[in-house]
């Protein structure tokens, strides 16, 4: 109700202001081209930067004051508290940083978005700011016509910048002709009531702007001609550092618990700041004119001195709530209770990290990964294997000593922990793509094939259940040796991969991944060459080998979906490297290749050990070991024209 | 050569093609560096090792890696000959 009649209301009490005066107009024109000036800058930071916000905030903030002193930067750099406290949210809920420090990067942002007010006192007020506006705003208009991403990221920054020094003028053009028609200090109030309905004044029109930056240029503004008094900007200023929690507030909406308990935070330390502030007002204003006064501001200075007070006082803020860090995060814990979630629904992807693309991309890795997991627990379990097989020695052995092969639905344990998630990643790639750069759209791409083919692994594992349940307690010693053997083999890959994904940058990299191909390309063969090897002996019947080579290449494709994800999902390094790599990897031929090589150089050197060992009879073996090998050429050559 | 190189590097910085191109062949470069350097590194352990075993291991690796090598030679040469006017 409050949401309906609120905007209607706005609009109807600016309509009777534009109408009674042209000067409010313009103070009114001023803030909207200030607030817009605002919008576009954020919107060239997210552009310009290409993540490298994203990047330094992950690399920066493992301890306290690291994460502060990333918010005091990054926030004056962008001079947008709210684009750092929005991504900070982002971050918390994709589980890429921890709420302590995202406290801290809320903490450093509080103190970071003062040294607006230092600019806007100390430059804008002095300089004719429209003559920088006009040139700024042409280049950039100009920039942002062009394709290159980075160079329309730099033409919003610029349009962004003229369009707020513009904004500042038509404030400040407004103020001095409304000097003339009407004195605003004749409303000022003294005292403690003046304290309270200027802080809630400045909350109030920050709540509506969205906009602690606007409403202090406003301030700063009409405190540079005297509009306002000195007592009365100090209280706004107050006001308007409690109202900007709003847009913090609005973005943990979409967030994850943890995001809704920064928010929290956020909400607490401005509050708590502005409380202390309003009762300590007179110490205040009194230890700023000392200070002003010992950098050399001069007494009637009052933009600067205002600049000061507002830094100083959430300086204080910091000061007091730093050693309660712990108590806080803590609290928030306790009142933001976590909702208990079924166990197997996704974790990372929240709405709030869709806008931030390398947040959102580290999102659904972290998300694949979970599904990952829960998918290696299916296939393992499909074939009848326990989580703990993955890590025992000797595991073929252990399974040709087993009685009882434990049968499971993988239909149902495939909707309940993978299909349910995968879901979930599919629609939030889906509404990711149409809002991304192309870059990321690749990267994005690469996760969502990961994604196929792990759900393709688990399919393949399905098709092969069937006759590895009915052969693996076969009373066939030969066949029933050949079904383990396969099931070995998945269970030995996913304890490499496992490796792999422990490993450090250079052995997770995607080259490294080749070995393990060839690996799988040997046993392959080798069980290829058993296979025909055992027909002939008549060890299983024709019936068994076909099942055996047909659920061979169901391994096969498990192999490789699993070989493919881990390409995206392990690979610890970044981009353009990996993309390089990618291009370097081997396919599926050039791996045979070198598998041939391989046995080319193993024939060769156990002829030339035949020669060294016996000369005379050197002659019959040489011919007898080649034709002995022949199979397992022949199988290459079988499984290459399959291909 | 001022005025040369500073259009040179303007015509980078506004050509995102010729840059991405740029970024491509370096990155290949960088990965064979690495490739260079690893099999160097088992060719030295093979020197090295007695064991037939842990040779052939060995072997086999360098046989990858040698291939891994030719490849992406190939692919630079390509890449090279693609950027040329």
């Amino acid at each position: 109700m409050l949401k309906k009649i609120l905007i209607p209301t706005i609009f109807l009490i600016l309509a009777y202001g534009f109408w009674i005066s042209a000067d409010f107009k313009e103070i009114s024109a001023g803030v909207a081209i200030f607030l817009f000036g605002m919008i576009s800058l954020e919107q060239g930071f997210k552009a310009f930067t290409g993540g490298v916000l994203e990047k330094i905030l992950r690399a920066s903030t493992d301890r306290l004051w690291k994460s502060m002193c990333f918010g005091i930067l990054t926030t004056t750099l962008t001079q947008s508290s709210s684009l750092v406290s929005v991504i900070t949210i982002s971050f918390l809920s994709a589980g890429i940083l921890g709420l302590s420090e995202g406290v801290g990067i809320i903490f450093g942002a509080n103190l970071g978005t003062t040294t607006g007010a230092w600019l806007v006192a100390g430059f804008g007020m002095k300089v004719k700011l429209s003559a920088y506006a006009m040139p700024m705003l042409v280049f950039g208009i100009v920039l942002l016509l062009q394709k290159a991403d980075h160079l329309k990221g730099l033409g919003y920054v610029l349009s962004g910048i003229g369009f707020l020094f513009l904004g500042i003028h038509h404030m400040k053009e407004g103020f001095d002709a409304f000097k003339t028609s009407i004195d605003l200090t004749t409303y000022a109030l003294p005292g403690l009531a003046g304290v309270f309905v200027y802080t809630l004044i400045g909350l109030i029109a920050t709540v509506i702007m969205q906009s602690s930056h606007a409403t202090l240029v406003l301030i700063i503004t009409a405190l540079s001609i005297q509009q306002i008094t000195y007592d009365n900007a100090l209280a706004l200023a107050i006001g308007a550092n409690i109202g900007t929690t709003i847009t913090a507030l609005l973005g943990a909406m979409g967030a994850n618990i943890q995001g809704k308990r920064l928010a929290g935070v956020h909400l607490i330390f401005n509050i708590t700041t502005g409380v202390v502030a309003i009762f300590l007002l007179q110490p205040l204003a009194q230890f700023t004119d000392l200070l002003s006064q010992y950098v050399g501001i001069a007494a009637d200075n009052y933009t600067l001195k205002l600049a000061m007070f507002h830094t100083l006082f959430n300086l204080l803020g910091i000061i007091l709530l730093i050693p309660f860090i712990r108590h806080l995060v803590e609290l928030l814990q306790r009142i933001l209770k976590e909702e208990p979630k079924p166990v197997y629904a996704a974790k990372y992807i929240v709405s709030a990290t869709v806008d931030f693309p390398d947040t959102a991309v580290k999102a659904v890795r972290n998300e694949t990964l979970h599904i990952y997991d829960n998918a290696r627990e299916v296939i393992l379990r499909g074939l009848g294997l326990k989580p703990s097989d993955l890590h025992r020695d000797h595991l073929e052995k252990s399974l040709s000593n087993r009685q009882v092969v434990p049968q499971i639905d993988i239909d149902a344990l495939y909707e309940q922990r993978v299909k349910k998630i995968l879901s979930e990643v599919i629609v939030f790639i889906s509404q990711a793509m149409f809002t991304w750069k192309e870059q990321r759209s690749g990267d994005i791409s690469w996760l969502r094939d990961a994604n196929r083919n792990i759900a393709e692994a688990v399919k393949a594992t399905k098709h092969l259940q069937k006759n590895m349940l009915h052969y693996a307690i076969s009373n066939n010693h030969a066949i029933r040796q050949e079904y383990n053997h396969l099931r070995a083999r998945v269970a030995q890959l996913l304890r490499d991969l496992e490796e792999i994904r422990e490993a450090d940058s250079e052995d997770s990299s995607l080259l490294a991944l080749d070995e393990l191909k060839l690996k799988l390309k040997e046993l392959e063969s080798h069980q290829s060459k058993r296979l025909y090897q055992l027909i002939r002996e008549n060890s299983i019947t024709p019936q068994m080998g076909t099942s055996l080579m047909i659920d061979s290449g169901y391994v096969n494709d498990i192999q490789q979906c699993l070989l493919a994800m881990a390409a995206t999902l392990f690979v610890k390094q970044e981009s353009a490297l990996t993309n390089a790599e990618r291009r370097v990897a081997l396919d599926d031929s050039e791996i045979k290749q070198v598998l041939e090589e391989n046995i080319t150089r193993d024939q060769t050197k156990h002829v030339g050990k035949l020669l060294k060992a016996d000369p005379v009879k050197s002659k019959h073996r040489k011919k007898q070991s080649l034709k002995d090998n022949q199979p397992l050429q022949a199988t290459t050559d079988e499984n290459q024209a399959s291909d | 050569m001022k005025t040369r190189r500073l259009i040179d590097k303007l015509k980078h910085f506004f050509d995102a093609d010729l840059r991405a191109q740029q970024e491509q062949r370096e990155s290949l470069k960088e990965v064979l560096d690495k490739l260079k350097s690893k099999e160097h590194e088992l060719k030295d352990r093979l020197e090295r090792e007695k064991n037939p075993e842990e040779r052939e291991r060995l072997e086999k690796k360098i046989t990858l890696v040698h291939t891994q090598r030719k490849k992406g030679v190939a692919l630079l040469k390509e890449d090279s000959e693609k950027e040329k006017p």
